[in-house]
């Protein structure tokens, strides 16, 4: 079966008198999901919109997460060519497109840091990443005030809580790696990394973010 | 302890992939059948989307290497035709309907696999497919779309002035036409036919090669507009209209309320 019009080449070639998805007027004030909407027909000034507003949380989270610049893009450009490809993936029911996209993001950082290829370079940051995790996000030039209720949020966690997420989110490993690092058993780290988020959500909600609502 | 204990537990870890991998697959099968934990992994996303907010700019010169990779379009038409020959409808369509009006779901792209579970069950699928309905018709309403020039009505009557398919339906809810412009624009122009009952919609069919497909659904509407591949106009054999339970059904068990043969 052959598809000889592109869609998707630009918006412009269209049909005329074709509805358009109301990304046109002003891309910039057009809510995450119509902006998904819109990439789900095939507007790509809605993704280049997508990646305007969270590719450099995207990049971030990959480059500490793989301490790689260059892989870090590499997860990046995968990351928005999945959304062009898979947009019905997002939900916009269950939550932010940042969210989702840091998450496609982690999720494709750690099965990066722990593929077989990549181990021996692993096991060698692996006593750096363990000691700088817990101060990363003091270093990080972030949104002021937003930095500051998040790590007010942060400080406000039990140590133990606090580590455990940190070591697991920020440093790629698994609860169970976890332990071994904190010489704590499984089920507690398993347990505290969910008790640690849940009080993290309250303070965050608390301090008054919107969850979810991201500029 | 129970199996949604034990999942519970991990769901903190399993949000933020720090779970391994047969407790991943084990989990997203859980979540398959548990909103309650699914809405739990969301919240927990989300803050986690705090944590690793940096506020850095975006990459230069990553965009240009995105645009480049932005593949051909998928076919405006997929077929995944599901395992049992008795159900073998779609898990569906399409292009996403591009002329609908505000009063039209349509189901913008079939599910894909990623690193989501395998669905090798039939109802597994079709509880993933309805909620790509759901999330057409939430993402409809949250992309309200300006009207051209032309009204939906003057697209329908020019379509089917132009039209290399026009197919006469009726049953018992009255009788329409459906139209296919050589482009795969069609469109479904009701003569009489009466809304759906409260809480149900209409929902559209075409049947190509023994493969059902929706093609969107609808409420009491004038105009529904649709598309299909237009390579494959040839092949259509008939139009069918299903009354359902909002949103819509993967695959009918109802007797069509409208239908006509090509």
């Amino acid at each position: 079966m052959t598809h000889p019009e592109d869609p998707r080449a630009s918006s412009s070639g269209r049909d005329e008198g074709s509805v358009e998805p109301d990304v046109n007027g002003d891309i910039r004030e057009v809510s995450d999901a119509a902006l998904v909407m819109a990439v789900s027909r095939y507007h790509q000034d809605a993704l280049a919109e997508a990646y305007r507003r969270h590719a450099g949380a995207v990049f971030g989270l990959a480059r500490r997460l793989l301490n790689d610049a260059t892989l870090a893009e590499e997860v990046v450009q995968e990351v928005f060519v999945r959304l062009w490809n898979d947009p019905e993936k997002f939900d916009p029911a269950r939550g932010s497109l940042r969210a989702y996209l840091l998450a496609q993001c982690h999720g494709r950082s750690v099965d990066l840091l722990r593929s077989e290829s990549s181990r021996r370079r692993r096991e060698e940051k692996d006593h750096r990443r363990t000691a700088e995790a817990g101060y990363d996000l003091e270093r990080e030039v972030w949104d002021l005030a937003l930095a500051d209720h998040v790590r007010e949020a942060l400080e406000s966690l039990p140590e133990a809580e606090r580590a455990a997420i940190e070591l697991a989110y920020l440093g790629g490993h698994t609860y169970r790696e976890v332990a071994v690092m904190l010489d704590e058993p499984e089920g507690t780290v398993k347990s505290r990394i969910r008790s640690g988020l849940k009080r993290l959500r309250v303070e965050l909600v608390g301090a008054g973010l919107g969850l979810g609502e991201w500029s | 302890m129970s199996d949604n204990d034990e999942f519970s537990e991990l769901l903190g870890a399993y949000a933020l992939d720090a779970v391994e991998p047969e407790e991943r697959e084990a989990i997203e099968r859980h979540l398959v059948d548990c909103p309650r934990c699914r809405a739990e992994v969301a919240e927990h996303r989300e803050v986690a989307a705090y944590l690793s907010h940096t506020g850095a700019p975006a990459p230069e010169g990553v965009w240009d290497r995105i645009a480049a990779e932005l593949a051909p379009p998928a076919p405006p038409m997929r077929m995944t035709i599901l395992p049992t020959g008795e159900a073998a409808t779609a898990d569906v369509p399409v292009d996403p309907a591009d002329d609908a009006d505000e009063s039209v779901t349509p189901i913008d792209r079939t599910p894909g696999a990623g690193r989501r579970p395998s669905r090798p069950m039939l109802a597994v699928l079709a509880v993933a497919a309805c909620l790509i309905i759901v999330l057409g018709a939430v993402a409809v309403a949250q992309s309200r779309r300006v009207t051209g020039n032309q009204t939906i009505e003057e697209m329908a009557s020019d379509a089917a002035a132009n039209s290399k398919l026009k197919v006469d339906l009726a049953g018992d809810a009255g009788s329409a036409r459906a139209v296919v412009g050589a482009d795969g624009k069609g469109y479904l122009i009701m003569d009489d036919v009466s809304a759906p009952a409260e809480g149900d919609v209409y929902q559209l069919w075409g049947k190509v090669d023994e493969t059902v497909l929706s093609l969107g659904t609808f409420g009491d509407a004038s105009v529904v507009p649709f598309s299909v591949d237009p390579a494959r106009i040839g092949d259509i054999e008939l139009f069918a209209v299903t009354q359902e339970q909002a949103p819509g059904v993967v695959a009918s068990q109802q007797d069509p309320v409208l239908a006509g043969t090509v």
